[in-house]
Formats: C-alpha cells, sequence, structure tokens
C-alpha cells in the first residue's frame, strides 16, 4: 500500500498503518533529530515525542499528501522544544580546533565531513533547524518558513548568517588553527 | 566553482553522512505507548463549542427592585465600609493595582534551574527558591508578594510533567498549589484577584469520542494558597491563550478553532457570559492569526495579529467589541505583530519584522497610532519578546536566538540599551510594587 493509503488508514485509527509509517520515517527524523540536537540520547527523545503527538494528532491531518512535511515540523519542534525546556543548566562547550586537510582527493572528502561537523556545532539549535531543513531534508525556503512557523526574511537572513559561520570554517580550514579555549554557555 | 557554492553544493551530501547513526531500537516503546493512546478524534480539530447561539441570545431579565429602599441602605453600608478601609488601609503596606501604572521592583529568573530575584538598578540577585529541583517560568503575582513557578515532576517520553508552587517574595511559604502533576501544560498566568492563578493545558475531554479519546486545551483556574481544589472553566474548551481585560479584570480574552477556522472570544472568569468578539474565519494554516491578542491598557481596544490567505502577519486593532477591525499601521511588507502595551496605555512596543530580512530593532509607537515608531534595541536577525517594566519606563527585552544569556534593558525613545547583571533563560516578568502616595 501505498504511504497516502497508509496515513488515510492512520488517521481513521489503524494503528499497524500508524507503525508502518512510523518506522518508515524514523531513522531520517532521527538522522535530522541528530544534526539539530549534536546529542544522540536527545534526538531519540525528540523523535519518541514526535512520534507520539503524530499518532494523537493525525486525524487532524487534512492532506494526506502533506504527511512527510507536517511529520518535520513535529520533529523540529521537539527538538526546539527539548531545547527550550533543558536550556536551564550551564553546559559547557568544547570548541574544538579545526584540523587542516590532507592533500590526497580521498583524504578531502573526510576533511570536508569534519569541517562541517565542526561549522554545525557552532551554530545553535535554531540555526541548524534551518539548514537541516532546507539542505538534509530537501525543503523549499517557503516550507521551512511554515515548519519553524517565521517569516520567510528570518529564514533567509538566518541561513544566510548559518552558511557565512559555516564558509569561515570552511575558509579557515585552509590553514592550522590553535585550539580555542573551551566555553560555557548558560 | 566558488568555495561558498562549492559548500552548499556539497552540503546535502555532507549532512547525510554525518547524520548516520545506528538503527533506532526505541520504537517498541513508543508503539506499546500508541497502541494504549487513542487518537484525537477529527471533529475536534476544530474543537467544538457549547452552541453560541443558545449562550448568546439567552435574555437577561432583570427583576423589579424597591431601588429606594436599597439606595439608603446601600449609604449607609458604604459610609461604615469606608470609614473600616480608611483605617485599615492606613495600617497596611500598600499594594499596587493589577493593571495600570506601578513602581518597578525586582525581576525574577531562573538560573541553573533555581529561581532568583534581581534588581536591574544595583544589580544585586538573591535565591528564592534552589534546591535539586529544575524550577522555571517565575511569575509575580499582581500585587507583588508571590512568585508562582513550575516545578519538573518527573521525565518524559514527551513534555516533563511539572506542579504549580508558590512562594513568597522573601523565599517564605513555599507550597505546592497542584494536587497531581500537569502532563501537558500550555500557557499559565496569575489572574488579576491575585488569588487564582490560571494554567492551560491539553487533557482527556470529557466529551464521549467514538472509538478514540480526545485530547483537547482545557482552562483550570488554581487557588493559589493550595488549599481548595482547581475550578475547570468548562465552556472554555479548546481555548489557546489567554488575556485578562482592564480595568476590572473579570473578562478573560481568548483565541481558540471553531470548524477549522480561529475567532476570538471573552468569558468572565467564574465560566459564564461566552461571547464572540471575532467570528472563527482564519483558516488553521494561517496559525498566528489572532495571537497575541492583547487589550488597550484601558481595556476598550484590542490588538492582535492578523493573517489571511496571503499569510501572516500584520499588526491590526479593533474594538473590545470586535467593531473597526483595521490595521494599526501599516508600514509595508512585513511581518508585524506580538504587540505589548504599556502598563500607563500610552506607547505599544511590537514587531516589525520586514519581508527582506534585514536586522531590526523592536518598534515603539504611540498607542493611538500616531507619530513615527521608534526602533529600539540591538538590531536583531530573529526574533524575541518582551514585557514592560511596571513604570513603562524600560522594556525588558530577551532575544530568541542568541547565546548572550541576559536579558536587555530598552530605553523606549530608542536611547542607549543596557542588559540586566546576570544571565538567564528567557521567562519574562518583572515585580509590580505600590506608587508613592
Amino acid at each position: 500500500m501505498d504511504q497516502r493509503g497508509l496515513v488515510e488508514r492512520a488517521r481513521k485509527g489503524d494503528h499497524d498503518a500508524f507503525t508502518e509509517l512510523a518506522r518508515g520515517a524514523a531513522t531520517r527524523l532521527e538522522r535530522a533529530a541528530r544534526l539539530i540536537l549534536r546529542d544522540p540520547e536527545l534526538a531519540r527523545d525528540a523523535v519518541q515525542e514526535a512520534l507520539i503527538r503524530a499518532w494523537r494528532d493525525l486525524p487532524g491531518l487534512r492532506d494526506p499528501a502533506r504527511f512527510d512535511a507536517w511529520l518535520h515540523r513535529l520533529t523540529v519542534n521537539a527538538c526546539l522544544d527539548l531545547t527550550r525546556r533543558r536550556r536551564r543548566r550551564v553546559i559547557e562547550v568544547e570548541i574544538d580546533a579545526i584540523d587542516s586537510p590532507t592533500v590526497s582527493d580521498h583524504a578531502g572528502l573526510l576533511a570536508d565531513r569534519e569541517v562541517v561537523d565542526a561549522a554545525m556545532r557552532r551554530l545553535d539549535e535554531r540555526g541548524r533547524a534551518i539548514v537541516v531543513l532546507h539542505y538534509f531534508l530537501g525543503m523549499p525556503l517557503t516550507d521551512v518558513a511554515t515548519t519553524l512557523g517565521i517569516p520567510i526574511g528570518t529564514v533567509k537572513s538566518r541561513l544566510h548568517r548559518a552558511l557565512g559561520e559555516m564558509r569561515i570554517s570552511v575558509e579557515n580550514d585552509a590553514t592550522p588553527t590553535s585550539p580555542v579555549p573551551g566555553g560555557q554557555l548558560a | 566553482m566558488t568555495e561558498s557554492t562549492r559548500l552548499e553544493r556539497d552540503l546535502p551530501g555532507i549532512l547525510g553522512d554525518l547524520s548516520m547513526s545506528p538503527p533506532t531500537e526505541s520504537l517498541d516503546d513508543v508503539f506499546a505507548r500508541t497502541a494504549r493512546m487513542r487518537q484525537r478524534p477529527a471533529w475536534t480539530f476544530p474543537e467544538r463549542w457549547i452552541p453560541m447561539a443558545d449562550i448568546a441570545s439567552r435574555p437577561a431579565i432583570a427583576p423589579r427592585l424597591p431601588w429606594r429602599a436599597l439606595g439608603m441602605a446601600l449609604i449607609i453600608i458604604a459610609l461604615i465600609v469606608g470609614a473600616a478601609v480608611a483605617f485599615v488601609a492606613s495600617q497596611r503596606t500598600r499594594l499596587p493595582e493589577p493593571f495600570g501604572p506601578a513602581a518597578n521592583g525586582l525581576i525574577p529568573y531562573v538560573s541553573d534551574g533555581d529561581i532568583y530575584v534581581g534588581d536591574p538598578v544595583t544589580g544585586a540577585v538573591r535565591l528564592v527558591v534552589g534546591g535539586p529541583e529544575n524550577d522555571g517560568l517565575p511569575q509575580t503575582s499582581p500585587d507583588g508578594t508571590r512568585i508562582s513557578f513550575l516545578r519538573e515532576a518527573g521525565a518524559g517520553p514527551g513534555p516533563a510533567p511539572v506542579d504549580l508552587y508558590v512562594v513568597g517574595f522573601d523565599g517564605s511559604g513555599l507550597h505546592k498549589v497542584t494536587t497531581e502533576p500537569i502532563a501537558d501544560w500550555r500557557w499559565v498566568s496569575w489572574m488579576p484577584d491575585g488569588r487564582h492563578v490560571a494554567l492551560i493545558q491539553s487533557v482527556p475531554s470529557s466529551e464521549p469520542c467514538a472509538e478514540t479519546l480526545c485530547q483537547v486545551n482545557q482552562l483550570d483556574l488554581f487557588d493559589a494558597s493550595g488549599s481548595k481544589p482547581a475550578e475547570r472553566i468548562a465552556a472554555a474548551v479548546g481555548i489557546d491563550s489567554l488575556q485578562f481585560r482592564p480595568p476590572a479584570g473579570d473578562q478573560m480574552l481568548f483565541r481558540a478553532l471553531v470548524d477549522g477556522k480561529y475567532g476570538l472570544f471573552t468569558i468572565n472568569d467564574d465560566g459564564t457570559n461566552l461571547q464572540t468578539i471575532v467570528p472563527a474565519t482564519v483558516p488553521q494554516a494561517v496559525d498566528n492569526s489572532f495571537g497575541s491578542a492583547v487589550y488597550s491598557a484601558d481595556g476598550e481596544r484590542i490588538f492582535y495579529q492578523h493573517g489571511d490567505a496571503d499569510g501572516c502577519c500584520q499588526l491590526w486593532v479593533m474594538n473590545a467589541d470586535g467593531t473597526n477591525q483595521h490595521e494599526f499601521l501599516p508600514r509595508g511588507a512585513a511581518w508585524d505583530g506580538s504587540a505589548v502595551v504599556s502598563p500607563d496605555g500610552k506607547l505599544v512596543a511590537y514587531w516589525h519584522n520586514p519581508n527582506d530580512g534585514e536586522p531590526h530593532g523592536i518598534s515603539v509607537v504611540s498607542a493611538d497610532g500616531t507619530g513615527q515608531p521608534v526602533e529600539t534595541g540591538p538590531m536583531l536577525e530573529g526574533t524575541a519578546h518582551w514585557i514592560w517594566s511596571p513604570d513603562s519606563t524600560k522594556i525588558l527585552m530577551f532575544p530568541n536566538d542568541t547565546d548572550i544569556g541576559s536579558a536587555y534593558l530598552l530605553d523606549p525613545a530608542g536611547g542607549p540599551w543596557t542588559t540586566v547583571q546576570w544571565g538567564s533563560i528567557g521567562d519574562l516578568d518583572w515585580q509590580r510594587l505600590a506608587l508613592a502616595p
């Protein structure tokens, strides 16, 4: 059965249909949550929360074709909710040095991965959410704006800033840098 | 190919590589829970009301009264009561009114899961509630003598359940108000009477639902002393947020969904007299509409976010009865909203977020819409939230997407701003004190 059929069945209370939908989406959702939260445990909590809300509120989804976008929204909101509720403790953030890449083409891919990883770590959760929604989940910016409940202009400006911060990291990758002291975020 | 375009070209693949993780093992727990959980039925999307026609059209019949005799009795009683009040008032500390201008007190805030109060003038801070528990959302009572807050009462999955507590401003008299944890709270606020705390939570509906169990928002009024059971306002099912109407404070304004569309409604604080202010006409997809609806300081107008099929939002204003709806101050293609009225009623601080994405400050303009808006505070690329100081001379603002960790104190006239001397999360509140006689 195609996804639309599963959604329509799940909307009417078919739990088996829902579990099939959820299993099909869970890996993608957890990967997105990990990119946003950078914490596997929190990411699993966020996805659990999103799936529970999805089951509860699925009868309210009017257009089954919007299921994936709707589920992405639930997941991102769960990530940001977790961040908001848990941002009450001092968090020590270790800012790693950015290593210079090796010369060979094969090593270049690995270096890009590490550089982007470090660059993503510098962003806050909202910035990471925008990058993940647009570049990992492939959402158009208008859908990103709707998902996050913010104006398109804000999405553009935040994405612009996020990419700018990431580009700085990429550019700095060309020259060795000294380690940055660990910092604290309240 | 430039370095920047290569980054954007390669980013999807790199992110996919970064996100690789072992298969999820926790879904069985989720499905075990959802299998026991009933879905919210379709007819609650929109939430349904007690039939509006039945409530709104019922006529009020006033009985005949012996006015002359009553008048004499009232005059005598008033003289006695007035003398007693004057005597009592002279013997105790004056307290501020729940609305209107007041003197600035201390600012409650959260740090490391504990409740503090800080003096924005001297920078002095004092711990009010400490301990290993995770506490948050401190809110001062309208009379400035107590603080309500939420304390986590367990763990998920899903939102952590919380209990509602009240404590004296000096840290004395800490007591729990709720008799059992709130599983899914949505909104909390003191009521103007200072004796109750209003709390909106998502709960199983009491309405029978074929095969499934409803989950709807519901309003409960908790006695702040903790000595009485909570009162559920049954007619406010599906309530979204809450504002109290000055100057009496006994009428509540709220947004709700009806037939899949948002509208604005009022109800008395005893659950009677449900009224439609704006019929439900805005599609649910435009979910910022009617958000942040607030009364003017005199309670005669309502500022609110207006959305339509083209999107959201503009800042609109209307009379308190829903008439004369119009855009407050057209300022070009932007997202305008989140109006907060100064306690003295003279100014409105609101969000003017141009669609071009340029950074901007908070806009402040005369509450009657005259004059030019003033932009104040740091230029922000993202969003923020704010409140006025009780004396209307400052705006306490917290950006939603920075790591600064401290709230800003802004000058409504656009002058220099500062930050408070302590770090905190984004919950904002400010103690009201009585004005000097």
